[in-house]
């Protein structure tokens, strides 16, 4: 027990354990407002509630106003005291108790809440209250109340939204009477007849428009059944058994009947029954409602003939079917018993077809139609006629204008109306029809025959217009027949829509065979992509026209054709493409050789190596070949049309041979185109040697052939010149005649030769013979005779051998068959040799040999022996023709990329005239007072080598002043030396 | 019976059911109430009636209805209508329980045509005791004992009830057997 818990308890009598569980939220307070002690859960639930605590800082007062002192608790403790704890908020309700003594205040309270759930927050329960504390149930009663609060609303809401539905009810409810006594009002008004029957469909109500419709009132029909009154012997069976299986079923159902008025007249309804039950599902009433389709089951009528009339013209491909099936159709759609038709003929109607029904026997009337025919005015057809308008009898019997009424009464045949067919504005005939029944006129009935008559009439000008179409194609499909072209017709997919008798014949297939082939099957393999492209271009739309095509037989054999396709354009109808063909395998083929024949005759003219010109009789030029042209200069163009043979001819040459043909046939003859041809013009060949002269003016010797071209009445057709270019043939013999002066002089030269050589080797044969016979018949010669003998006999046996061996130098360089052995050479070391060689016998003649060699030269490949012998022959001529005293030079040294060499002397020099010929073999200079010696073959020697090394050898000398020999041989070996000058 | 009693089987009905089950009910049991007043007392009757035909249009027995109703009263209606005083009223099983009769005197008190049961608690240890159900009322045994599954679930207490005398066996009142896990209670 809390010790500050004693004072109090002890001061108001209670144990204080009691005294605690009876007030655990109370706190006591000394005259400074010190807390002097607390109950023990307010004490845990506010933890600054601890003795010693000034009051005033822990509470707050909120009911009374006022501010904590002991004299204001006083002056209010007789009222009820709300005081907050500041720091939690919880609220305590109570009072304050002056305990005796008066030096302590007690407040004794507890919590309030306004919410049972505070208690909770405030970390309370049940066990913190005291058993009497009413907090707890003050909180039931609260809940209790906002439960019951809650339910009420919840019941206030309710009531208001079952209200607003009652509300809405009503409304609807209204809406329905309103609408009800809408739906009686129309009910009672309405054109249409309403029927209101009981469950077993006795009538127990009909509105006005029912006694409109049938004339039957209210009170007429009350209590019987509908259909015993309104049906009739024309209301359809079928419908009515349908009509009583739904009643049964106690079903609704919709069905057109037709029902009789009171008065009799029939009518068309549309019946709308609806079965009415009660809220049980009770059937109580049928409700009927009846509309009047008389005027458009009239008007269905009249459109379904219309429509049957429409459909017949349509169909019928002639006029006799046309009328029959209108005849019939009409008829029918009426329900009348006979159709006619009258024919307008030479002012008189006149009967034309019929058609009657086979129910009834109408026999008689119609027999009597047979022969019979109406005058203007006369009769139904002959008042029709006279109106050109539809005209309405209801009753043929009481006509006396209708001449056939006794026999119509007697076959009870009554109602009848007619109508007119105008044909382009003219009447070309009356239909007229008969019934079994009085019938009275319908206007709209007459009318739509009045349209149906024009229709009519429209039909048979158009059938007339076929008529007239069909004789026009059969003129023109016998035309297509009997023309020998090929016509065909073929529709887009290929197939033959049409073709004609020649296509048939000449493509050798059937109409039978059409059936079943395309036109590709009749296009020759070849040709099929072309005729394959233009059939596209057709279908597509171009003009394509002229076409060739290669057809081919039922037999294979190709058949050629020309012609043109087009594609048919009526608007409307499938497309068709459409050809006429001619064929022209025959000319085709007749071309084909020609054209070969051209070929031929083409390539011979252009392929031939003679120059061929064709001229007209008059002398222009119509053919100028290839070889013509390459011979003269001159282009086909440029001749062929334009000019005569006369510019490819000298005149000269044509004057004089118009003269001599004048002085050959005896007549005058014109030196110009007549010169060429007054011989071929008489049939014989004329062929001679001529000169042409080019476009550029050059001349050439041809051979020229001459014929005249006669046609096939043996007419000049005009000339042809063959001529061949003898340039070749004249060259070829002016050389042969040159080889054979050639060989002539070459006979003499060896003849010559011969005669040289034997003369040289015969004169130091001679000598050595002859020395030799003196020494032999003279064995007692001196020896010094002898000796000298001797001598002679070997220098000229020396002289001899070198005769010999030049000679055979010379035959071998000159026949090619000279060996020569090319390499490097030192052409200084081999000048020096030589001239070392010649220095004894210069030194002899005491002449002086001067060299002046270049110290250095190019490499030169040559024969050593060779070159050698180039030096020695031309020192040696140098040394040996030289006179003493005499100056021999020898020069070498590299001259314009040439080897130079020059043998340069004093000597007696060589006449100009013979500067020539000491290059010819055995030709000495004769110089009158020399003795020279040599074979006459060293020069010639030199010149072979010079130049079977391409080089040259120049001379230059003047008599009495000496000579100069120049040898050039050339670096580059196998180019060729030009002499210089040139 | 109070109004409260019988919106909380509405309550239960059209929650698990729909509304439209509810009218079913409603109109087998012959109930044309559109609104009940918590507050207010009904017959005894309209709640069996209502019981009955709830039974029959939702192919349950009885028992089963009226456990579920128990648990529902707790964990919904009680739950709604008076959390914070349940609240208050302990804050674990058996805290609730010790002050069960207390609570349900008050109840009374506050609800003067009220003729509630009366509870008393005997035989108390930590982890069961005997609850002891006095009513006037035949058969709501099996609601009591869905009251104490619904404050087992409540306070997260697996609850074990047993009812161990029944007053439709002869007994004065009904005596229920409850434990639980005084660990998980505590």
């Amino acid at each position: 027990m809390n010790p500050a818990d004693q004072p109090v308890s002890s001061q108001i009598g209670l144990p204080p354990k009691q005294f605690a569980a009876a007030f655990p939220f109370h706190f006591a307070l000394d005259r400074n407002l010190r807390l002097l002690q607390a109950g023990s859960t307010l004490r845990r639930i506010c933890g600054d509630v601890r003795p010693g605590m000034d009051a005033t800082e822990v509470f707050r007062p909120v009911q009374p106003e006022g501010h904590l002192t002991w004299q204001w608790i006083l002056d209010n403790r007789l009222r009820f005291f709300l005081l907050d704890h500041s720091s939690t908020g919880l609220r305590l309700r109570g009072e304050f108790v002056l305990l005796p003594g008066e030096d302590t205040l007690v407040f004794l309270g507890s919590p309030w809440f306004a919410d049972a759930a505070e208690i909770a927050a405030h970390d309370l329960g049940f066990e913190d209250f005291a058993i009497h504390d009413p907090v707890v149930d003050m909180l039931q009663v609260f809940q209790a109340s906002k439960a019951a609060l809650a339910d009420a609303n919840k019941l206030a809401a309710k009531l208001t939204q079952q209200r607003a539905e009652l509300r809405s009810a009503n409304e609807r409810l209204h809406q329905q009477e309103a609408e009800t006594r809408k739906l009686a009002l129309i009910a009672a008004r309405t054109d249409n007849a309403v029927v209101l029957a009981d469950a077993e469909g006795k009538t127990v109500w009909v509105n006005e428009g029912f006694t409109r419709l049938t004339g039957y009132t209210l009170e007429e029909m009350r209590g019987k059944k509908p259909g015993w009154v309104l049906q009739g012997p024309g209301t359809d069976p079928e419908t009515l058994r349908r009509i009583r299986d739904q009643l049964r079923k106690g079903a609704g159902f919709s069905e057109e009947i037709l029902n009789c008025k009171k008065d009799g007249r029939t009518y068309w309804v549309a019946i709308e029954v609806q079965p009415i039950c009660d809220s049980a599902g009770r059937l109580v009433n049928y409700m009927s409602i009846q509309k009047d389709i008389t005027a458009q089951r009239a008007a269905q009528r009249r459109l379904a003939i219309q429509l049957e009339v429409s459909r017949v013209l349509v169909e019928a491909d002639e006029l006799h079917a046309g009328l029959c099936g209108l005849l019939r159709v009409i008829s029918q759609n009426l329900g009348w018993q006979v159709g006619e038709f009258w024919r307008m003929e030479t002012g008189r109607l006149r009967f034309m077809d019929l058609w009657y029904s086979a129910i009834g026997d109408v026999a008689e009337f119609v027999g009597k139609s047979y022969s019979m025919e109406f005058a203007l005015g006369v009769g139904l057809p002959g008042r029709v006629w006279l109106s050109k308008e539809p005209v309405w009898i209801p009753d043929v019997t009481c006509d006396v204008n209708f001449l056939r009424r006794e026999v119509a009464a007697k076959v009870d045949l009554h109602g009848a109306f007619g109508f007119p067919v105008i044909v382009r504005g003219e009447l070309w005939g009356v239909m007229a029809f008969y019934s079994r029944n009085i019938e009275e006129p319908e206007d709209a009935l007459l009318k739509t025959f009045a349209s149906v008559g024009n229709q009519i009439g429209q039909f048979i000008a158009r059938q007339e217009a076929e008529q007239s179409l069909r004789d026009s194609e059969r003129r023109y499909r016998e035309l297509f027949e009997r023309t020998s072209d090929l016509i065909q017709s073929v529709a887009e997919d290929g197939s033959f829509v049409y073709v004609n008798r020649a296509w048939r014949d000449c493509l050798g297939y059937e109409e039978e065979d059409l059936r079943h082939i395309k036109v590709w099957d009749t296009i020759h393999p070849d040709c099929r992509d072309h005729c394959a492209n233009i059939f596209g271009r057709l279908m597509a739309g171009e003009q394509v026209g002229r076409v060739d095509v290669k057809f081919v037989k039922k037999t294979g054999q190709p058949v050629i054709a020309e012609g043109f396709v087009y594609v048919s354009a009526e608007e409307g109808s499938a497309k068709h493409s459409r050809g006429m063909f001619r064929d022209v395998t025959l000319r085709v083929q007749a071309e084909q050789e020609l054209h070969k024949t051209n070929a031929l005759q083409q390539a011979i003219l252009e392929g031939a190596s003679y120059s061929i010109i064709s001229t007209s009789p008059d002398g222009t030029i119509l053919t100028f070949n290839s070889a013509a042209e390459r011979m003269l200069g001159y282009s086909s163009k440029e001749v062929v049309g334009k000019a005569t043979p006369a510019i490819i001819h000298d005149i000269d040459e044509v004057t004089a041979r118009a003269a001599e043909l004048t002085r050959e046939l005896g007549r005058p003859v014109q030196p110009g185109f007549e010169a060429f041809v007054a011989k071929a013009a008489l049939g014989q060949p004329d062929e001679r040697e001529w000169t042409y002269i080019r476009k550029d003016g050059s001349r050439l010797p041809v051979f020229l052939s001459v014929t005249a071209l006669f046609n096939d009445h043996h007419e000049i057709a005009g000339y042809l010149g063959l001529a061949s270019d003898i340039t070749d043939r004249k060259r070829a013999a002016h050389e042969l005649l040159k080889a054979k002066e050639d060989a002539e002089l070459a006979s003499q030269a060896k003849t010559e030769f011969l005669a040289t050589i034997s003369h040289e080797l015969r004169t130091p044969l001679t000598s050595i013979r002859g020395f030799l016979q003196t020494i032999l018949s003279d064995p007692d010669m001196p020896p010094a005779s002898r000796e000298e003998f001797l001598k002679v006999v070997h220098d000229q046996s020396l002289r001899l051998s070198r005769l010999v061996d030049d000679l055979l130098n010379l035959t071998s360089l000159e026949g090619g068959r000279g060996q020569f052995n090319d390499e490097p050479l030192n052409l200084r070391q081999i000048a020096e040799n030589c001239l070392q060689e010649f220095q004894p016998l210069a030194a002899e003649k005491s002449l002086r040999l001067e060299a002046d060699l270049a110290a250095t030269l190019p490499a030169f490949k040559g024969d050593v022996v060779r070159l050698q012998s180039v030096f020695i022959n031309l020192l040696g001529n140098a040394v040996k023709f030289t006179p003493g005293g005499g100056t021999v030079r020898l020069l070498l040294d590299e001259y314009q990329g040439r080897i130079r060499i020059t043998v340069q002397d004093t000597g007696p020099g060589i006449p100009r005239d013979q500067q020539q010929k000491i290059f010819e073999k055995f030709h000495r200079v004769y110089r009158r007072g020399s003795a020279a010696t040599g074979t006459g073959l060293g020069l010639p020697i030199v010149q072979a080598i010079v130049e079977h090394y391409h080089g040259r050898i120049e001379l230059e000398s003047e008599e009495g002043r000496g000579s100069c020999f120049r040898v050039f041989l050339p670096l580059v070996q196998g180019v060729s030396e030009c002499p210089l000058g040139h | 019976m109070y109004g409260m009693v019988n919106k909380a089987v509405e309550d239960m009905v059209v929650m698990q059911h729909g509304e439209a089950i509810w009218e079913q009910i409603k109109a087998k049991a012959g109930v044309d109430v559109e609104v009940f007043i918590s507050n207010e007392g009904y017959p005894d009757e309209v709640t069996y009636n209502l019981v009955a035909a709830a039974s029959e249009v939702l192919t349950m027995p009885a028992e089963v209805v009226l456990h579920s109703f128990g648990e529902h009263w707790v964990l919904h209606t009680a739950q709604e209508g008076y959390g914070g005083l349940m609240k208050a009223a302990g804050k674990t099983l058996p805290e609730f329980l010790r002050n069960l009769p207390n609570f349900h005197s008050r109840v009374s008190m506050i609800f003067p045509k009220l003729r509630p049961p009366r509870f008393q608690c005997s035989d108390i240890t930590d982890g069961s005791l005997k609850l002891h159900y006095f009513s006037h009322r035949q058969g709501l045994a099996p609601f009591v004992v869905g009251l104490m599954h619904g404050l087992g679930k409540m306070f997260k207490t697996p609850v074990t009830v047993r009812l161990v005398e029944a007053l439709a066996e002869g007994a004065d009142h009904d005596v229920f057997d409850v434990t639980w896990t005084p660990a998980q209670a505590s």
